[in-house]
């Protein structure tokens, strides 16, 4: 928590042109969660036989830019980061993966691990079939 | 899938394999590969090779399946059939190898499960040199034939421009005009010295460039498995 906002579309764009190396083609972008409230944006692009990732740390209740008015094929991305790990993008809708009401939340993030007596972290429902509440009381090898 | 991944390092290797049945092998070396990053692990040269001849050989799998259901699309049963008749072909190649059809099992930390020992890799060597004239058959057709080529050409063409703002990848984006591939990174064995490659790629961008880029691709992975085999120490 306490992450600055960071605008992703305005990094990416100025890195973009300033490398002056040709047309860039974005890959994927992966989203990890760091179990301290934020989460990784690894944007992956392919560029001159290269493949460069951009990392961008967020706090996942900030509204991002989307990035989709660069590379059209960003919208599916976004949309999946948006069901998976309940990130936002402005006028993006999720819906892609989970469907908006079936009452699943950004399944797999992780509870925060945060000092005793620190503010409460995002901790979303996350409905689960084993009925319990996070992946590490589920283990399907017991 | 994601939370049984949490669960055990070791089972990973298997597990990512059954992301899909087509590509399996790809997704069992890339954990591998991210592994090895993270725990500093280097895999000995024979092991990159042999990742690089089952990658290879699953592409043809792969190219063969795909080409074979573009010819079931375009009313052309017949070499439905034979698409997959020499596919079979190759499946059982990779059966004899690993002991599996579709999910190898063969990648661990640090290299593979499996050797190619000198046997093995006559009995490859011989089941491509069987196989070449029998794909070269199919490349002339998908080249040449009227058929395929009126119910191609020109059909569902996606510019260079559309795959760079759709974020096409692979052999999509390799028959619109981008000569790209994850392959010249240099994962698994494809920056060996010895290991000589160029992409495929088209300009056209429709389905028949599709067919092409994948049909050439096979022809090139026949060739790269025999490099490899050539090299292994």
């Amino acid at each position: 928590m306490g992450q600055e906002a960071v605008d992703i579309k305005a990094d990416l764009k100025n890195r973009l042109e300033a490398s002056g190396s040709g047309p860039s083609r974005l890959i994927s972008i992966i989203s990890l969660d760091n179990a301290d409230g934020t989460l990784d944006l690894i944007y992956m692009f392919h560029r001159r036989a290269e493949v460069e990732q951009l990392r961008y740390r967020v706090n996942p209740d900030q509204e991002l830019e989307t990035v989709s008015d660069l590379f059209k094929g960003a919208l599916n991305m976004e949309r999946e980061i948006t069901d998976l790990f309940g990130m936002r993008f402005k006028g993006v809708q999720g819906g892609l993966l989970i469907m908006p009401d079936s009452g699943i939340v950004a399944p797999p993030r992780k509870p925060i691990d945060r000092p005793e007596g620190g503010s409460a972290g995002w901790l979303g429902p996350r409905p689960y079939p084993s009925g319990r509440s996070t992946p590490h009381s589920w283990n399907p090898c017991i | 899938m994601e939370y049984a991944l949490e669960q055990d390092w070791k089972r990973n290797f298997f597990l990512c394999e059954r992301v899909c049945g087509i590509c399996s092998f790809h997704h069992s070396t890339t954990y591998s590969q991210a592994m090895e990053t993270i725990t500093g692990i280097q895999s000995t040269e024979r092991a990159l090779l042999i990742r690089t001849i089952m990658l290879e050989l699953q592409r043809i799998t792969s190219h063969t399946l795909t080409l074979g259901h573009i010819a079931e699309s375009l009313g052309y049963e017949n070499m439905f059939m034979h698409f997959f008749r020499e596919r079979e072909e190759f499946m059982r190649l990779v059966n004899l190898i690993s002991g599996n059809r579709v999910h190898y099992s063969m990648n661990w930390l640090g290299g593979v499960r499996r050797d190619i020992g000198p046997e093995l890799a006559r009995q490859v060597e011989d089941k491509l040199e069987e196989m070449l004239p029998k794909l070269q058959m199919l490349a002339d057709v998908v080249r040449r034939d009227s058929t395929w080529r009126k119910r191609t050409k020109g059909v569902g063409v996606l510019t260079k421009r559309q795959a760079m703002d759709w974020c096409v990848v692979g052999p999509v984006a390799r028959a619109s005009g981008l000569s790209d591939d994850v392959r010249l990174s240099g994962n698994a064995g494809y920056a060996l010295q010895g290991i000589k490659f160029q992409p495929v790629w088209r300009e056209e961008g429709d389905t028949w460039a599709r067919s092409m880029v994948r049909m050439d691709e096979v022809l090139q992975s026949v060739e790269l498995v025999h490099q490899c085999l050539a090299l292994l120490p």
